[in-house]
């Protein structure tokens, strides 16, 4: 059976795994949206993926986790260590191992690129100005030079830079300063498919020594099939569904059962392939399961195919118990 | 904090340039107008150490107090600097610290650019006077550091509390000046006066100086406690 929680909590069972960050219980209240009750865990060396629509409440917990803003309730755990418990400088201490990449470059507009690096460098008591300076090359922000800090492009500033251009300083100076946990919101929106491999690429890179963590939000999915270690769904504040990336490509199904099809199926007396939503479109509904094999065994003349993090976030909003 | 006062300091750098250039054009008109028109005979050194000195000091100081406040809403940095290893308390002090800091620079600036044009302008313009007066310029210079730390200190804690939108009420607060003059009584106002004129005549300027400057700077320091509270409790 695929390792999968369906709750209202919707907590990956991870307590027993040393965690680089751990949300309990977290609740924010806004006009028309509140976020109730997160709770979940980044294990040190995975990627978490956090997916859902828009306004769902993805941006508001990393907000939260960052410091941007303040949660009503819950409490938030970096590192082993709570955040509200903290003085100033033991939380600056524990943020400064934390880098976070955005969609948009939020950096001042009239602070050119070297300016921001020299910002992190003063920031980030571990920042590597020559990694910086080899990722700004790599990825075209700096030219091959032997004082790249004294180029053209160094001195090109924030509000000048394209959007892809935006992202990737920010993706330079969060591996730069030596972080061990990357929040990264939404950050290969809007690129170009060779940027956004690009940018997958390095992080992938990023993760290699294995003691690194990521946390995810992205609307782009098959990023995180290729990424994601575990992902997470938000809906409407709550956190609806979490699971391995592995397990939905490995175990879970989505069959396309018409009518009568589908009425077997409900009348089956054993439902070994655990049925989790169903939604019905024009004539055929879409059955998704949690173990295809499972159900191409008990019914093998129905075609069950593999399922992605789409289907299943599709058939978890839209779709109905069964 | 010091990246936050690093990311304030290039912000300010690049605007330096038209803010001086507009401080001096707004400063240096009247008095050149006064010139060369020569018929009244214009205390040029002094209108020169005095006002010239005193309004470039306060426009610089306005246009850097607003330019700061109102990058802060653009483009998200104001949530967006909380993800550096800073805390609200560093984003407050780091900002109370360039505000000083960027005030002591210009009076440093400005000041010694009237020295300069002091020594100059009797050279080229016949109706000024040789001599001028260093001590009083000196005495101006520091005399504006503790009237726009008194200033600053009663705008800033209304920035921090709303952000440069809400709260530019505070930011106008100069304007507000004469209004009050209206309003309060011209009797309350001349009574005020003669007290202070006869204490420094008393004490000297320079002690009163002293005074005046210590008392900013304690005004300013309890401000900079009460924007951190403020601002520690601000949704962004």
């Amino acid at each position: 059976m695929a390792r999968c929680m369906e709750s209202s909590v919707g907590t990956l069972d991870l307590s027993g795994e040393p965690s680089d960050l751990r949300v309990r219980g977290l609740a924010k209240s806004f006009d028309g949206f509140a976020l109730k009750d997160v709770s979940f865990g980044v294990p040190r060396g995975s990627v978490v993926g956090l997916v859902g629509q828009n306004g769902a409440g993805k941006t508001t917990i990393m907000r939260g986790i960052l410091g941007e803003l303040a949660f009503d309730g819950g409490e938030v755990e970096l590192f082993g260590q709570r955040l509200s418990g903290l003085d100033d400088a033991a939380l600056r201490a524990v943020k400064s191992r934390v880098g976070f990449v955005s969609s948009v470059c939020a950096y001042p507009g009239e602070m050119s690129v070297a300016q921001v690096a020299t910002m992190h460098y003063l920031a980030y008591p571990q920042f590597d100005h020559q990694l910086f300076e080899e990722l700004a090359e790599r990825m075209g922000l700096l030219p091959h030079d032997p004082r790249p800090h004294l180029s053209h492009a160094a001195r090109k500033l924030v509000k000048d830079l394209s959007r892809g251009m935006g992202m990737k300083l920010q993706l330079a100076c969060a591996l730069a300063c030596g972080a061990s946990l990357l929040v990264m919101d939404e950050p290969t929106a809007g690129l170009d498919p060779i940027v956004r491999e690009e940018v997958l690429d390095i992080i992938r890179e990023y993760l290699e020594p294995g003691d690194k963590s990521v946390l995810i939000s992205s609307h782009i999915t098959s990023d995180l099939e290729h990424l994601a270690d575990y992902v997470m769904m938000v809906d409407a504040g709550e956190l609806l569904f979490s699971c391995e990336v592995s397990r939905i490509e490995d175990e879970m199904g989505l069959a396309q059962l018409r009518a009568a099809e589908l009425e077997q199926v409900l009348r089956a007396d054993e439902r070994g392939f655990g049925p989790l939503r169903a939604l019905r479109r024009s004539g055929v509904t879409a059955l998704l399961v949690a173990d295809r094999h499972a159900f191409g065994r008990q019914f093998p003349d129905y075609v069950c195919d593999p399922a992605d993090i789409d289907d299943v976030m599709t058939l978890m909003v839209k779709g109905e118990v069964i | 904090m010091r990246s936050l006062l690093y990311a304030d300091s290039c912000f300010a750098l690049r605007r330096m340039k038209q803010y001086l250039l507009v401080a001096l054009v707004i400063a240096l008109v009247p008095v050149l107008l006064g010139v060369s028109r020569g018929s009244d005979p214009l205390d040029i050194p002094a209108a020169f150490q005095m006002m010239v000195g005193i309004v470039a000091l306060y426009v610089m100081l306005f246009f850097t107090l607003c330019a700061s406040f109102q990058a802060d809403e653009m483009g998200g940095w104001e949530r967006a600097r909380l993800t550096l290893p800073v805390t609200r308390r560093d984003v407050v002090l780091g900002r109370y610290l360039f505000i000083l800091l960027s005030l002591c620079s210009f009076d440093l600036v400005i000041t010694l650019l009237g020295v300069a044009s002091a020594c100059l302008l009797p050279q080229a313009f016949p109706l000024m006077r040789d001599a001028f007066d260093l001590g009083g310029m000196l005495l101006a210079g520091a005399g504006s550091i503790a009237a726009f730390l008194a200033l600053v200190s009663l705008q800033m804690p209304f920035l921090f509390m709303w952000g440069a939108r809400r709260a530019s009420f505070a930011l106008s607060l100069p304007a507000l000046i004469p209004l009050a003059s209206m309003v309060i009584p011209k009797d309350a106002v001349a009574l005020v006066a003669r007290a202070a004129i006869v204490w420094v005549g008393s004490w000297g300027p320079w002690p009163v100086l002293l005074v005046c400057l210590l008392a900013a700077m304690v005004m300013y320091g309890l401000s900079a406690l009460l924007s951190c509270v403020l601002y520690e409790r601000r949704e962004l």
